[in-house]
């Protein structure tokens, strides 16, 4: 197989190539992406990491330096088993942004600064180069393996290839400005690469470990016979090399230009993280651990002196494989293609965006939302800017590796971009974790760490410099990049400790620390700008059509019809943001501030912020007591509600119940006084009848008297005429007043004559009322045999005075036991004779009257009642007024 | 506003979390520290069988809790 075969073999894989890109995109723009939208398509297009430098270098290096080319691998494979916890951040956020770039992403964060925008980019730059050289290095190399001796080959294939990619990267990468950064037809096109260059290497991988080599058993023999053999001292680990690299290549799957882009930009949503979080270091383990028997088989077999980059493909054509090397060749294009590709895109966005479209923008101070201004169109100009950007770059790496003359190490050159792209982590890890980190610190730490990069490891790479001198027994390499890092991580926190940062930045910081959508409410007030302005703005970056239906889209979400929506505050957030997702946020910034001269947000403003969310929070305070004190009060309502219905309800039994009482007696006097009517009525029947009417009119005139004592009690207009009574002088006089009106029966009194001698303070009339009143109720309904009533008396503790009426009958029933104290309130109980049912009723408005109590006792072996009085009578007098008045 | 308390579904979702954080660092460990430690020991076949084989485990497991994490409802994220 010749060099000429394979280079056509890959202009056509270049081409279909192209087709599938091309198919993608035109899918895509039809709404067809969908399906091809899909976890494992991004897993694969991550595989980007793995560059020609995987493919060739790595055996190289492990040729060389042994087990540790692994740490290239293991740092990645560290890094994705966080994935869930610390790249779905960075994702999330990013997205939350619309971030375009490593550089954008740093830039936006620290304040949406161009300053560090184009700081980055410049690190980004500077340090792909080496890399980029080197994908353009392995192609010519590879092909120079196929050269037979005697047929040279010629001497531009670097060249060539440089233009074939950067057409590629061109057509793919800069065909439209989309309003966010994700290029459908390339993300297809390196997955499918992805897979050709894993099939090339587990076929490389498998026919060595098993058609030369006698299985992994074998390999490792091979591998312990190294720690014996001439070359084996290099593959000694050394410790600080080890460690470094780790971190560096950790760092480097997130920082890298390319692997910022398919990692974060070209994400369409942080979910699959959870599928590339295995799948990725799983494709990363296959990968390098086929490295090592390729390593040591291709020591033991091919001659010293050949290119141990090339043992890839130098193993396979010594065995006559011929099919098998071109396979690997095209594994080796694949990996280069798709790392140049995306480099290239990656890198040109940011040199557009951070270096050239502000550049043009300083250089041209016209207002932009003039559309009569010059018929360009700033998108095309954009556009432009990132073809040139390509070109550029893609140029700088061939000059390179023209420089190098292309004679360096593969993993060597790699190991300098990493070591430069690393400068950048701090400031974005940072920035991610710390809302103290500034601008000025961030500044201050890449500018430091990338001096050091530069003057330590970048020139003398180069050859232009001499490798700095570190005391015996620490790596170059290793020394230098700690303290680059070391320094850089310094300043960024001493500074960020002692700076005092502007409002926007700390906005920007708040909304990436905790991963929450910028705060809209802050956003600059826009007095001046006017809705076409902008969408002229849009225009000109998006075309029209797409601007048209952005403005139609944010004008129907306020409710309005057209396509200028109201410029709130929201909005103009939203709409710069969009802008971001195309420019970065750093021109987007300016652009916005051009158009509409918005004033940047002061510390007041910001504080307002706060002030306003406290303000809510207060707000809502006061609503939530509010509420609470209107369900109080409807608690109330709804509780003297129900006692008026009770009341009511009571009032028109009370009225029926006295009816009833007044008409019974009413009823029998009409009758007799008609009887006595009759003229011949016997003497004695007459006085008979007579008799019975002066009952029952006696009987009608105490339950009047009764009512009126209840009424006068009720209102509070009775008079308390208090006195000092002996308290067995009293019940002396209830007893004989109670037995004179009872019937009949002979009832027991026992008392205690001694202890009823207690002086009391009271209306001796009013109590007198309550215990005849109680005695007589005893009297009328004690059932016993043989009846009797006990009285107690003693001095309560606290100086009242308390009176046990008991009698052995059998008492109250307990369902009774609420109602006996209301008015009418009789049971039905037939040796009952006269009485409204209104005694008990009296008596506890008497008791209350007199500032003390009755109640029925229960469980005594019959009814008791007992009668609690104060020390002393309470002043009636003022509250007698108070009802009155 | 994160509860103070959570359920046992949501409860056993932060846990997956939280071995899913322990994770990376225990791989960090395991790929650092022995090589560093005993360079002569690790240099060689031994130190690839063992980075192969904690690598795989590592592997292994971010798939296990990588499935289980989506298998349970998402309990506070905000993107599908």
């Amino acid at each position: 197989m010749t060099p000429e075969t394979l280079g056509a073999a890959s202009v056509v894989y270049v081409a279909l190539m192209f087709l599938l890109a091309h198919a993608a995109d035109r899918a895509a723009a039809a709404g067809r992406w969908r399906w091809m939208d899909r976890p494992v398509i991004y897993t694969l297009s991550l595989s980007v990491y793995c560059s020609a430098w995987t493919f060739y270098g790595a055996v190289g290096y492990a040729t060389r330096s042994g087990l540790e080319f692994l740490t290239i691998y293991l740092g990645p494979g560290i890094v994705f088993a966080g994935a869930w916890w610390g790249l779905r951040r960075l994702v999330r956020v990013a997205r939350l942004h619309r971030v375009t770039s490593i550089a954008d992403l740093i830039s936006s964060r620290f304040g949406k600064s161009a300053a560090l925008a184009a700081l980055v980019t410049l690190i980004g730059v500077l340090a792909s180069t080496p890399y980029i050289a080197l994908q353009l290095q392995s192609v010519s190399m590879a092909l120079s393996a196929f050269a037979t001796s005697g047929h040279p080959l010629p001497g531009n294939i670097a060249l060539w290839v440089a233009v074939g990619l950067a057409a590629f990267a061109i057509l793919f990468g800069t065909r439209n400005l989309a309003a966010n950064e994700r290029h459908h037809g390339v993300v297809i096109a390196i997955a499918v690469e992805a897979v050709v260059k894993l099939a090339a290497f587990l076929a490389v991988g498998a026919f060595v470990l098993w058609g030369i080599a006698d299985g992994p058993a074998d390999v490792l023999a091979r591998i312990d016979r190294m720690a014996v053999s001439a070359g084996g001292e290099g593959w000694q680990i050394r410790p600080e090399r080890w460690f470094t690299l780790i971190a560096l290549s950790g760092a480097a799957v997130m920082v890298l230009p390319r692997m910022f882009h398919v990692l974060v930009v070209e994400a369409s949503d942080e979910n699959r993280l959870r599928q590339a979080g295995w799948a990725f270091p799983a494709y990363l383990a296959a990968m390098s651990f086929l490295v090592l028997p390729i390593a040591v088989v291709g020591m033991d077999l091919l001659p010293r002196g050949s290119n141990p980059d090339l043992y890839v493909l130098a193993l396979p054509l010594s065995q006559g494989r011929d099919t098998l090397a071109a396979l690997v060749f095209l594994g080796g294009f694949s990996s280069a293609m798709s790392m140049v590709v995306v480099s290239a895109i990656a890198l040109s966005t940011m040199m557009a965006n951070h270096w050239l479209v502000p550049l043009w923008l300083w250089l041209r101070q016209t207002a932009l939302s003039e559309p009569a201004q010059a018929r360009e169109d700033l998108g095309t100009l954009m556009l432009n800017a990132r073809r040139l950007a390509i070109v550029a770059v893609i140029g700088a790496g061939w000059l390179y590796h023209r420089t190098t003359g292309g004679t360096t190490a593969l993993a060597a050159m790699g190991t300098v971009a990493f070591s430069g792209m690393a400068q950048v982590l701090p400031a974005m890890v940072a920035g991610l974790v710390w809302r103290g980190a500034t601008r000025r610190g961030a500044i201050a730490g890449i500018v430091a760490g990338a001096l050091i990069w530069g003057g330590a490891i970048f020139l003398p790479s180069l050859g232009l410099a001499a490798p700095p001198a570190f005391p015996a027994g620490i790596d170059a390499f290793a020394g230098a990049v700690l303290l680059a890092l070391a320094v850089n991580l310094l300043l960024l926190v001493l500074i960020s400790l002692v700076d005092f940062p502007d409002p926007t930045e700390r906005l920007q910081a708040l909304s990436f620390v905790h991963a929450i959508a910028p705060d809209a409410a802050a956003s600059e007030t826009a007095p001046a700008v006017q809705a076409e302005a902008l969408l002229t703005l849009a225009g000109r970056i998006w075309g029209n059509d797409h601007a048209l239906e952005v403005f139609r889209k944010a004008a129907e979400n306020q409710g309005k019809s057209g396509y200028l929506p109201d410029l709130t505050p929201r909005f103009l957030a939203d709409f710069e943001r969009h802008l971001a997702g195309t420019v970065g946020a750093a021109t987007a910034s300016a652009l916005m501030a051009r158009v509409g001269g918005r004033g940047s947000v002061t510390v007041a403003e910001l504080m307002e912020v706060a002030g306003e969310a406290s303000r809510a929070r207060e707000d809502n305070r006061r609503l939530e007591l509010t509420s609470a004190e209107l369900a109080r009060t409807a608690a109330m309502l709804r509780e003297s509600n129900e006692k008026l219905t009770v009341l009511s309800a009571q009032k028109d039994a009370f009225l029926g119940q006295i009816s009833h009482e007044l008409r019974t007696p009413m009823t029998s006097i009409r009758a007799f006084s008609e009887i006595l009517m009759e003229p011949d009525l016997p003497a004695a029947d007459r006085s008979r009848f007579a008799g019975i009417i002066q009952d029952e009119a006696a009987r009608m005139t105490r339950l009047l008297d009764d009512l009126l004592d209840i009424s006068v009690l009720e209102s509070g207009r009775a008079q308390l005429k208090p006195g000092v009574v002996n308290l067995h002088d009293l019940i002396e006089r209830a007893l004989a007043a109670g037995g004179a009106s009872a019937a009949g029966r002979d009832f027991a009194i026992r008392r205690n004559p001694l202890a009823e001698h207690l002086p009391v303070i009271t209306d001796p009339d009013r109590l007198l009322q309550v215990l005849i009143n109680v005695i007589s109720n005893a009297r009328k309904y004690c059932d016993a045999g043989e009846p009797a009533i006990r009285i107690d008396t003693r001095r309560s503790p606290q100086g009242g005075t308390e009176i046990d009426i008991h009698d052995n009958g059998s008492g109250i029933g307990p369902e009774n036991r609420a109602l006996i104290f209301e008015k009418f309130a009789r049971l039905d109980d037939p040796s009952r004779a006269g009485g409204a049912g209104l005694g008990l009723a009296i008596c506890k408005e008497i008791m209350g009257f007199l500032g003390g109590s009755i109640s029925y006792l229960p469980g005594q072996g019959g009814a008791c009642f007992r009668i609690a009085l104060p020390p002393r009578p309470p002043r009636r007098a003022e509250n007698a007024e108070n009802a009155t008045g | 506003m994160r509860r103070l308390f959570l359920g046992r579904d949501a409860y056993r979702q932060r846990r997956l979390g939280d071995a899913i954080r322990v994770l990376p660092v225990l791989f960090a460990v395991l790929a650092v520290l022995p090589p560093v430690w005993l360079p002569q020991y690790f240099s060689y076949a031994r130190g690839a069988v063992w980075l192969a084989a904690s690598w795989a485990l590592t592997i292994a497991a971010t798939a296990v809790l990588h499935r289980a994490i989506g298998r349970a409802k998402p309990e506070d994220e905000d993107d599908a």
